[in-house]
């Protein structure tokens, strides 16, 4: 293809004009002038305005950029010759799309060429797509380096292996990456969400697994406290049934007690007014009164008897006393004189001395006289112990006779004595006075005590006469009670019997009426036919209830609020266990969803694998173009360079080594001048051209200021590579300098144009 | 003296169901129960005497209390006597329903893993039985001899001919030592026919209805009489919902749903279905159409990919080409994988690969 005329209203262009031939073009456009307009148009023309690109902060989108400043819509024609014919491209814009209404005509008529749209012209006139173009055949200073893309790889992938352009490594990659990011990436993906599926249903599973302990649980506990409730109902019957058992019995009891006690009343009425009327307790009490006044005469009667016998008991023991006395018949003075007499002449014979036959001289005596007879009987006669003897024993023995005629004097005077005292029947005066004394007392004592015989005697007769007085009122009032009543001495029996009766009565009358108090109070709110007609219910073996009513009842309220509590329990376990979900199915999904793990785990493991495979293969394919890139971007370099760097290697992503003429070291294009650099990536993009743009019908390459930083020596030996290439395609350099006009001034097969 | 019995076993009430849905989910545990509850209805037609429950009436000991009430309702209505020998699903522990619950007295459950008798001379018969009292037992039967009058029946749950069995192992030689006229079994979920074992005779029915695709088929329970040295026993099937695997080779298919359409069966509506679709398929499979497309012939069905890579697709591992590196390079781990699993990891990969290589569209939706 070579572009022949172009004719724009594009940006800065209003409607201008540019002729090209074949073979290389400079295209001389000092700044400001349109350099870049030139080629967006030409790119323009080719494959179209992207409107669906936007402007964004510090970048204006092509619709936006190349807006005609004049006003005037976007449009423009382009002249060119491809497949030997002459063909003119137009384009205009198409409501608010601009340059959107192309049409392809062969030029000079209106026959449209087939095949050319405004979707499809760029690719078929340039033989790429326009990202190849944009990265191969479109060279811009700020664009020199080559950027991987989808396209680039497949040409250039195609061109190292037996074809297939329509596939892309990168392409490729990408599906499947996107693929396997579908199935997990991060936390994200259709793993991920069965997974956390799987997790959650296991974890409802495990929850079931408890709330259905718990509801098991929570209704053996129901049953329990059921059982424990039913026992208490139970024995709430059985309490009942025997309440109604005592409280019949009660009844029945009562009416019997009244039944007794009216029975008693009655017997006990009928006996006390047997005799016509009824005793009143104050006819009663008038009785008693009357027999205490007996029973206090009596007593006074008693004991005025008790004392007037005492009396006589008295006179009698006195007289009885004073019997033993020798005085007895005398006056207490008699006595007295008497016994004076006596004492008289006993003191007048004198005191009796007491005399002993054997006192302590007298034994002493006749122990010395003894003593004395024997040791005159040892001694010789004559001796002086013999007469010492002797003279002692005569001593004594004188002693002794003396004493002898003492006692017996005193013996008679003794005997004299005892005489007058044996008629008194004392032994001694003392005791003779000692008796008198005693005698007087006695005469005494027995005055006074006839003196109370006759008080005793005259109380007596008056209490005799009070007695007979009492008796008589006393059996008057008995008559009213006892009409045949004769005596008194029936009287506090017969008192006794009434007031006994009077209050048995009064008992019988007080049971009674309890009786019927209470009668009437179990029968309050009773059917007392019921009650009473109720029998056999409480087996008389049955044992008494084990609680009472407020035992039952606490028992009962209790075991109620536990129950409610615990089916308050159970029915949240079952809306637990409900909202939780059916536990088979949950079992069923984790099952599938373990299933669907195991199948997304192999398919990502697969898609994974397929991933490293293709990786390896697309390494094998690159490991192949690489050297020709290399050695072709290295041939270009030296002829660039002037034979400065030899060698160039790339590696996937197109950075590259470089290695000077003489140099066994590469080293990173990093380490290159900028001009160095740019010669490098030149070389780069004229051998991508070289591979990837189709050789038949060749389309033009366009370089945009492409040379600006290279000096004058490396520019001249681009320039001179780019007329060669010029031999092959068309060329199309534009540039703001003027040495590339300057260089190729006279050359007869180089166009130079110089805008304005 | 013959007695009339029905053996079930592995009941599993209240376990959960392979492949189905929520809904289908609820509707199947309801129709689980219905069937226990027909239990009841045969007792009463057959005039059995006695029902041999050995083991897995339950799922576990977390059983929901309307399972419960349906199980003291069902054994109320029987008249028979019912021996439940608990297995390693529903052992005896302290929060079993078969502690907790009030059962009624024709109901004797072996609670202890020492071998019970229990008598019964007016019926002309005994049974022992024991339960296991965790989810592994021991062996239960070791030196065991029956002895006594009448027909000597044992209830038990265990594992036949598995010596390295967890599950009470139990030889043929102590069943034929044992003395006993039938030994009812539980356990093994598929019917094992009546065997005999020196004098006695032994069975598992299998379990009453599958539950998953490992229990496919026809399921029922075993009704019959049994006397000294006598047994003649049928297999009468429930009727319930059968699980079934149907493969379908799409070697020569050109689309699945056409390959598929001529294996189905007939009378499916009942019963849950796995289709496993196997040979060599290139295509790609939409399970989730195809399954849209023919549920309604199912009560519930699943669709599984085992189709392998076409050779042909292998072929392309030849070409000089993105695809065709890719190809080779999963070929040589296809061919170095050292189990299956990784075989068909490999193969997934590869599927996601070329539908990545062609048209984007991702594999299996």
């Amino acid at each position: 293809m070579i572009i022949k005329k172009l004719t724009a209203t594009f940006g800065t262009l209003q409607n201008e004009e540019l002729r090209l031939t074949g073979g290389l073009n400079i295209v001389e456009a000092p700044n400001e002038t349109g350099k870049s307009t030139w080629c967006a148009f030409i790119r323009a023309m080719l494959y179209g305005i992207d409107t669906a690109d936007r402007d964004k902060a510090g970048y204006l989108s092509a619709k936006t950029r190349y807006r005609p400043w004049s006003g005037q819509p976007m449009e423009g024609k382009m002249e060119l010759v491809f497949g030997g014919r002459s063909i003119t491209l137009q384009r205009k814009p198409l409501g608010n799309y601009p340059m959107r209404d192309f049409t392809a005509f062969y030029t000079g008529t209106s026959e449209p060429v087939p095949k050319l749209t405004d979707k499809t012209a760029g690719e078929v006139l340039t033989g790429v797509s326009e990202p190849i173009f944009e990265r191969s055949a479109f060279i811009r200073q700020s664009g020199l380096a080559v950027s991987q893309t989808a396209e680039l790889e497949k040409r250039i992938a195609a061109l190292v292996s037996t074809g297939e352009e329509s596939v892309s490594y990168s392409e490729v990659d990408s599906i499947l990456r996107e693929w396997l990011r579908k199935r997990k990436y991060n936390q994200r993906g259709l793993l991920p969400a069965a997974e956390a599926e799987a997790r959650q249903v296991r974890d409802k599973l495990e929850a079931i697994e408890r709330v259905s302990g718990k509801l098991a649980e929570l209704r053996q506990e129901k049953e329990h406290m059921e059982s424990y409730r039913d026992e208490f109902l139970r024995e709430s019957e059985k309490l009942e049934r025997y309440e109604k058992k005592k409280a019949r019995e009660s009844y029945q009891n009562a009416l019997a007690e009244l039944e007794a006690a009216q029975r008693t009343v009655d017997e006990t009425l009928s006996e006390l007014t047997k005799n016509g009327k009824m005793p009143t307790r104050e006819e009663i009490a008038e009785i008693r009164a009357e027999l205490e006044k007996l029973a206090a005469c009596d007593a006074v009667h008693s004991a005025a008897s008790v004392r007037r016998e005492q009396m006589k008991k008295t006179l009698e023991s006195l007289n009885e006393a004073k019997g033993i006395y020798k005085f007895n018949g005398m006056s207490p003075e008699e006595c007295e004189e008497k016994a004076n007499r006596a004492a008289a002449e006993y003191l007048a014979v004198g005191e009796a001395k007491s005399a002993k036959v054997f006192d302590a001289k007298v034994i002493v005596s006749l122990a010395l006289a003894v003593a004395a007879a024997l040791i005159g009987a040892l001694t010789p006669l004559g001796t002086p112990g013999y007469i010492a003897a002797a003279a002692l024993a005569i001593v004594c023995g004188a002693f002794i006779l003396a004493n002898i005629s003492k006692l017996r004097k005193a013996a008679q005077d003794a005997e004299r004595r005892a005489g007058i005292l044996k008629e008194f029947g004392v032994s001694s005066v003392s005791e003779l006075m000692g008796l008198v004394r005693e005698y007087k007392e006695i005469c005494y004592k027995e005055s006074a005590a006839l003196m109370s015989l006759n008080s005793a005697d005259e109380e007596v007769s008056k209490a005799e006469k009070e007695l007979s007085e009492v008796k008589g009122a006393l059996l008057e009032k008995l008559r009213s009670l006892d009409p045949s009543a004769e005596d008194v001495g029936r009287a506090p029996a017969l008192v006794a019997r009434v007031e006994k009766l009077l209050d048995t009565l009064e008992i019988a009358q007080a049971k009674r009426d309890a009786a019927k108090r209470l009668a009437e109070t179990l029968a309050e709110g009773v059917n007392v036919d019921m009650l009473l007609s109720e029998t056999g219910e409480y087996p008389e073996d049955e044992t008494e209830p084990k609680y009472n009513r407020a035992e039952i009842a606490a028992s009962l309220k209790y075991a109620e609020k536990q129950l409610m509590a615990i089916n308050s329990s159970i029915s949240m376990a079952q809306g637990e266990l409900k909202a939780l979900g059916d536990p088979v199915v949950l079992r069923t999904r984790a099952a599938e969803l373990d299933e669907r793990i195991k199948e997304l785990s192999a398919q990502y493991d697969a898609i994974a694998l397929a991933i490293d495979t293709l990786s390896e293969a697309n390494a094998d394919i690159q490991s192949r173009f690489a050297p020709l890139l290399s050695a072709r971007t290295g041939e270009i370099l030296a002829e660039l360079t002037g034979g400065r760097y030899e060698r160039v290697s790339f590696d996937k992503k197109l950075s590259a080594e470089t290695e000077k003429a003489g140099d066994s070291v590469s080293r990173s294009m990093l380490y290159l001048s900028e001009g160095a650099t740019d010669q490098l990536y030149l070389a780069l993009r004229l051998a991508v051209c070289e591979l990837v743009l189709p050789k038949e019908e060749p389309c033009p390459i366009i370089l945009d200021d492409a040379l600006s930083s290279f000096d004058d020596s490396r520019m001249r030996l681009a320039l001179d590579f780019l007329k060669k290439v010029g031999e092959e395609r068309q060329v199309i350099l534009f540039t703001c300098h003027s040495r590339e006009a300057k260089y190729f001034e006279g050359v007869r097969d180089v166009n130079i144009v110089k805008l304005k | 003296m013959l007695i009339k019995i029905l053996h079930a076993a592995d009941f599993h009430l209240d376990s959960p169901f392979d492949s189905l849905s929520g809904e289908k989910a609820r509707e199947r545990r309801r129709e689980q129960r219905e069937l226990f509850l027909s239990i009841s209805e045969i007792c009463e037609r057959e005039g059995v005497e006695a029902v041999l429950l050995p083991g897995d009436l339950l799922d576990s000991e977390r059983t929901s209390f309307e399972t419960c009430e349906i199980l003291l309702e069902v054994f109320k209505s029987i008249k028979a006597e019912v021996f439940i020998a608990p297995g390693n699903h529903d052992y005896v522990s302290p929060g079993s329903p078969y502690l907790t619950l009030k059962f009624p007295k024709n109901v004797h459950i072996f609670t202890s893993p020492e071998i019970t008798k229990l008598e019964f001379p007016e019926k002309g018969f005994t049974v022992w039985g024991a339960g296991f009292a965790g989810d592994s037992s021991p062996p239960l039967m070791t030196g065991f001899r029956a002895g006594g009058e009448g027909v000597k029946i044992m209830v038990m749950h265990g594992d036949v001919k598995q010596p390295r069995s967890t599950y009470n192992p139990i030889s043929e030689a102590e069943i034929a030592a044992s003395g006993l006229d039938y030994l009812a079994l539980g356990h093994v979920h598929s019917f094992s026919g009546i065997r005999k074992a020196g004098g006695t005779f032994y069975a598992y029915p299998g379990c009453p209805e599958g539950r998953g695709f490992d229990e496919t088929g026809e399921k029922g329970v075993l009704i019959g009489t049994v006397g000294q040295g006598f047994c003649d026993l049928k297999f009468l099937p429930l009727g319930g919902r059968k699980y079934e695997i149907l493969n379908v080779d799409l070697s020569e298919a050109g689309d699945a749903l056409s390959a598929i359409l001529p294996h189905l069966p007939r009378d499916s509506g009942r019963d849950i279905y796995k289709i496993v679709l196997t040979g060599e398929f290139e295509g790609s499979l939409d399970l989730e159409s195809l399954a849209e497309k023919l549920s309604d012939r199912f009560y519930a069905l699943t669709i599984k990919d085992r189709t392998r890579i076409r050779r042909d697709i292998w072929e392309k591992a030849g070409e000089d080409t993105l695809r065709g590196i890719f190809l080779r390079k999963m070929r040589k781990k296809y061919e170095e994988a050292k189990t299956e699993e990784e075989r068909e990891r490999i193969v997934l990969a590869v599927r996601f690969g070329l539908s990545a290589l062609d048209n984007g569209e991702e594999y299996g939706t």
